[in-house]
């Protein structure tokens, strides 16, 4: 658990450096997407596990199968998710159950503002 | 109301709320496709006002989010690898050089992938970000050709392909950075540069500051931004971005299953294909007031769109509309057709040509990871 309050502040503060404003951060977490993720253990990891490199939104807006729910949680693993063996396939059947390709899809892009023209770094948030 | 319904509903707020400070604001707006790191497409009304489409509103996709800050002074680019002699050019040193100008159609190779998901609903979707139109924009990009920087290093005979990396860097070290190989041959094209304008100003920051590299006719995973080094060698990298990524199948197999990287090639040139830009869906028109039906049609390497045709029943009949004149071959070119609606429910759609003979297709082949949706735009309308 330690490791990933370390790794959720460091990329918290890259991401905060990188010119994505805390208001983008605080909103990560909450895209549905027209599905239903109930709370539970496997939340939680996919909360705090995958949002590390990306936003929620990226999970939610897909509808997989069982297969192609595992090869991307494995890939994910090798590229750095903290998500152990032994949660992985939970994590997956979780994934698998409540996206996928049955579950009814309404995406949701959100309108944002778009960033005013920086040129060597990110506008100021 | 759980805990994920009851933040998501309090974000939904907050998104909300953002984008109507915006619009009161009167600032542009982007989609939100993801929304870290950025993957935000160009609203089809905003794509509608320019035959080039703003820096601004241009759209941005991330593979791992920019470089945090870059010295523009200490700036190199880099070239090495089978030449005879490596170099380090600053951005001074580009501008000394030849500068060419070309249009270019800029379009993510995933630009509608959630449409997979609604032709093919009961298969497995494509992974990935889930563009609907507005992973594309078309700009007059300028800078030197890769071919003149090339011979300026000297290019060894037995060198075939180049190995391209930007200044990003993903967040974890475990994390495969974006590197992307590409045949030599394409890069000596005429029209191939490192771009450091971008409709007549510097590059934004998000479009790669401060330099590009322009592949013209082909998907965009092959214009690096924030261009640092090419690397010329005489096999196809095979780093995880080329080698597993971005690939598509050399024979299409069953739609939902998935596809080892062997069995599939780089994805390359983009395909035949419109967006109607106006009227979008969802806008009320009013019965017998003419309108003008307009949006942009575009192809791929070694062909442009000829011909756009319209129709207004769902694909039942087809009327050509006036095609503009197209800048430059890798160009997109506006199609307009005025037409006066009837009171009651439309469908409008656009199915494109190119100079192949190649035509959109209602949907597109399914395969592993969603590339190259060309698939025939479906516009719903209600005529009051």
């Amino acid at each position: 658990m330690r490791i990933r309050l370390i790794l959720a502040a460091l990329i918290l503060t890259c991401a905060l450096s990188a010119g994505f404003t805390s208001r983008t951060i605080a909103a990560d977490s909450l895209e549905t997407n027209g599905a239903e993720l109930p709370s539970g253990p496997e939340l939680m990891l996919v909360q705090t596990d995958c949002q590390i490199c990306h936003s929620l939104d990226l999970v939610t807006s897909q509808r997989l199968s069982v297969a192609v729910w595992t090869a991307e949680v494995a890939k994910m693993v090798r590229w750095g998710s903290p998500l152990t063996a032994d949660q992985q396939p939970a994590v997956v059947a979780y994934l698998a159950k409540y996206l996928a390709p049955s579950v009814p899809r309404k995406l949701n892009h959100p309108a944002v503002p778009a960033p005013p023209i920086t040129y060597n770094k990110a506008p100021a948030p | 109301m759980n805990q994920f319904t009851r933040t998501t509903f309090l974000a939904a707020g907050a998104l909300s709320a953002l984008a109507a400070s915006a619009r009161a604001a009167g600032g542009p707006l982007l989609d939100a496709v993801n929304q870290r790191p950025y993957d935000w497409g160009t609203p089809l009304d905003e794509l509608n006002e320019n035959l080039y489409t703003a820096n601004r509103t241009f759209f941005i996709r991330s593979h791992m989010g920019p470089p945090l800050q870059i010295d523009e002074g200490a700036y190199r680019l880099r070239v090495d690898g089978l030449v005879k002699t490596p170099l380090a050019l600053s951005l001074t040193d580009l501008k000394k050089m030849p500068r060419h100008e070309v249009p270019v159609v800029l379009q993510c190779a995933g630009n509608g992938r959630a449409f997979y998901g609604d032709a093919y609903p009961t298969a497995s979707h494509p992974a990935g970000a889930q563009w609907k139109y507005g992973g594309v924009g078309n700009a007059r990009w300028a800078g030197v050709r890769v071919r003149d920087v090339l011979a300026a290093a000297g290019v060894d005979p037995s060198a075939k392909f180049a190995t391209n990396e930007g200044l990003d860097d993903p967040l974890l070290a475990t994390t495969p950075k974006f590197v992307r190989g590409i045949e030599l041959g394409k890069i000596m094209d005429d029209d191939a540069i490192f771009a450091y304008e971008m409709n007549g100003e510097s590059l934004p920051y998000y479009h790669g500051f401060p330099v590009r590299l322009i592949v013209p006719g082909w998907a965009g995973d092959h214009f690096v931004k924030w261009f640092s080094r090419m690397t010329l060698t005489d096999t196809l990298t095979t780093a995880f971005w080329t080698g597993t990524g971005y690939r598509y199948p050399n024979v299409l197999g069953e739609p939902g299953v998935g596809m080892p990287p062997d069995q599939m090639h780089p994805v390359t040139a983009i395909n035949v294909k419109s967006i109607l830009t106006s009227p979008v869906s969802g806008r009320s028109l009013s019965a017998g007031k003419p309108i003008v039906v307009s949006g942009f049609a575009w192809s791929g390497d070694g062909a442009i769109a000829s011909k756009v045709e319209i129709s207004f029943d769902d694909g039942k009949s087809w009327t050509e509309a006036r095609l503009g004149v197209s800048p430059g071959k890798y160009s997109w070119r506006q199609f307009t057709l005025p037409w006066t609606p009837q009171r009651g429910s439309a469908t409008i759609s656009a199915r494109a040509t190119d100079t192949n003979g190649a035509v959109q297709p209602i949907a597109s082949p399914w395969n592993p990871s969603g590339y190259l949706w060309n698939g025939i735009q479906r516009v719903e309308l209600e005529v009051a």
